[in-house]
This record gives structure tokens, sequence and C-alpha cells, in this order.
């Protein structure tokens, strides 16, 4: 039976590197793949899944495993995410203001586009792109992650209702810049 | 409601999260509104589609760095324990072979004093006189060895007393007789 996350934490705080590794490889990618979908940058997303890791080195000698793990861990990876956007500046950090409501006249025909996987990969990207950055976030954790929106709340420091309030309003800002796209066959 | 209500409650009835109530009401919507049943394919079709963005692969040298800079902190964290036991170690060690000199010294000069017509029993006294005082020294020395070695970051570098010291602490010892 594959050993839980808990128990690997047990091992690497009395100084098993073996575990270290185990619990590396087990969560190396996904801690990737949030970063990367979040910022955009492999070499930030890189840093990211690094420093994470090292947090989690140096965190092992006090952890107490009071939530699941994961939660703990995409939490971990949310904050350095919105520390590298304050650091770039950014302006559109995350207030409940600026996630607004799409215009949903949507009346007139949309003819079926048929594009290419890779037109499509870029479309998609695009459209996350243009999301506010707390709608992101949300909106990564629950299709890429496959995370419940109680998780999600509990990664994001807001309320469930929060949290599916900006799944729901991404998915209908995203069903309109999607609309009627189709992957050739 | 109307359509622009309907159509933003559809992800909460996609979630099974709406009242029986406006649950009937959409559905008896979506019977008769194109618009909404596009809508509501449309808010289904492209959550689907965000699957195009497939997962990427961690680029192998993050993976290697990051091992690297691990074990460059474990072997950190060793020095880091491993130099101050090793420098307590020193101390006591010096700290022994001293105490052990000492007791020589005495037990070498208890046949001098005798030979200068001091008695057995008085030769005997300044012994005991000797090693308490020895006591006192080696616990004055170590806490002062510690103190020296806490206040030092990572290399611990373990001083002699100075000679002039030790002749004077010699000097005056009780046992020394002329
Ligand atoms: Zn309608």
């Amino acid at each position: 039976m594959e050993e839980t996350d808990i128990a690997l934490m047990a091992r690497i705080k009395m100084g098993d590197a073996k575990a270290f590794e185990v619990l590396l490889a087990r969560h190396q990618k996904s801690v990737f793949n949030l970063a990367l979908r979040f910022l955009g940058d492999p070499d930030e997303a890189e840093d990211i899944m690094q420093n994470t890791f090292l947090r989690i080195l140096k965190a092992s000698r006090t952890y107490t495993p009071e939530a699941k793990f994961t939660t703990w861990l995409y939490t971990i990876v949310k904050n350095l995410c919105f520390n590298v956007l304050r650091s770039r500046k950014s302006v559109e950090l995350v207030s409940m203001d600026n996630e607004y409501l799409p215009d949903l006249p949507a009346t007139e025909e949309n003819p079926i586009a048929r594009i290419s996987q890779s037109q499509l990969r870029e479309t998609v990207i695009g459209a996350i792109g243009k999301l506010p950055k707390n709608m992101q976030m949300a909106v990564i954790l629950s299709k890429y992650h496959g995370l419940q929106y109680d998780e999600i709340a509990a990664i994001m420091g807001c309320s469930v209702n929060a949290v599916k309030l900006r799944v729901h309003r991404a998915k209908l800002i995203l069903a309109q810049e999607l609309k009627g796209l189709k992957q050739e066959t | 409601m109307d359509c622009r209500n309907i159509q933003r409650l559809l992800p909460a009835y996609q979630d099974k999260e709406l009242t029986g109530a406006q649950v009937r009401e959409i559905e008896d919507h979506l019977l008769t509104c194109t618009a909404c049943r596009d809508m509501k394919s449309a808010v289904s079709e492209s959550w689907s589609n965000l699957g195009a963005w497939e997962d990427s692969e961690v680029p192998r040298r993050a993976r290697e760095s990051l091992m690297s800079c691990v074990s460059r902190q474990r072997k950190m964290l060793w020095i880091k324990i491993a130099l101050p036991v090793a420098a307590t170690l020193v101390i006591i060690f010096g700290l022994t072979i001293r105490y052990m000199g000492y007791r020589n010294e005495g037990r070498i000069q208890v046949p001098l004093a005798s030979t200068d017509q001091m008695s057995t029993e008085h030769a005997d006294v300044d012994e005991d006189e000797l090693i308490a005082d020895l006591h006192i020294l080696q616990d004055e020395e170590f806490f002062d060895a510690v103190e020296e070695l806490v206040s030092i970051d990572y290399l611990p570098l373990v001083e002699e007393p100075s000679q002039t010291e030790t002749d004077e602490q010699r000097s005056s010892l009780p046992v020394i007789v002329t």
C-alpha cells in the first residue's frame, strides 16, 4: 500500500532523505503545473516548485497534520504564486470588486468553428489568462486539480460561497470566450 | 426570471445547488428558449474544453538542482551539530588531562615534602586541599569555556589558557612548598 503523505512527513522530520524524494516525486508535477498555469512562466514555475519543497523540508520539523496534506501543500504554492504577482507589481490583484460578470446577451447564433488541438489549447490559455487572478486560481484548482469547493476555500482563505461565486462566474465568462469552438477530429 | 437571470444561474444549476423551485423554473424556461439552451451547452462544453491545456512535465534540471540544494543544506546541518560537539569533547579532554597532571604533581611532591622534614600527615592535608581547589578550578574553567563556546557561531576556536595564568594559579596552590 502507498505510504500516506503524512507518514512521509513524519519520516522527513526524522531526517529521512528517501521519504523526501518520494514526496517530491509524488507532488512535483501538480505543484509545477499549478504555478505554470497561474503565472504562465516556466522559469517562475520552476522556482516555485523548488521553493515549495524547500519550505516543506524546513517546516517538517514542526509540521503537525491539521488539514489534508495537499491543502497545506497547495496553500504554500498559492502564497508563493501571489508573492510573485506582487513582485511583478501586478495591478490585477485580488479584490472581489474586480470580479466582473460578463455581458450575457448570447442571442446571436454562434457558428461552430473547428480548430486544431493546439489552437484550442492557445485559446483556452488566453481565456483563462483574462480572468481576474482570484478567479483563475479557483478555476485551476477546481478544473485541473479536481479539488472540491471547500478545499479550495481553505487554500484561498475565503468562504466556500466566495469560491462558488468565482467558479460560476468564471464558467460564464469562459463559455462566452470559448463558445462554438470544437476540436477537429 | 428573464434570460439573463436564467443564464447567471446555469453554473449553479449544473452544480445542483439550486432550490427545487429554481430548478423547475429553469427547466421550464429551457424547454422554450434556444438562447439559454445554447448557453447551457456552452457552459459545459467550454469547461470540458479547458482539458485541451494539458499538464506539462517538470524539467529534469529543476528536480536535480532542488535535490543538490537539499543535500547541501543537510551537510551544513551536520557541520552545525558536529563542530560544537567536537569542540566540547576537546575541552573536556583537555581539562581531564590537566586534572590528571595536577594529581600526579601532588603525588610526586609528597615524598619531596617528606624529604624536607614535613610530616606525612601534613602532606596528606595539603593534597586534599589541592584536590578541593582543583575541583573549583575545573568547574570555573569548564563554565568559562562553555560560555565562550556558545558565544561563537559555527567555528568555535578552543584557546588554551595563557602560560602565565597557569603559573600564577600553580604558585597560589598550598602544596608548593620550598
Ligand atoms: Zn432564455
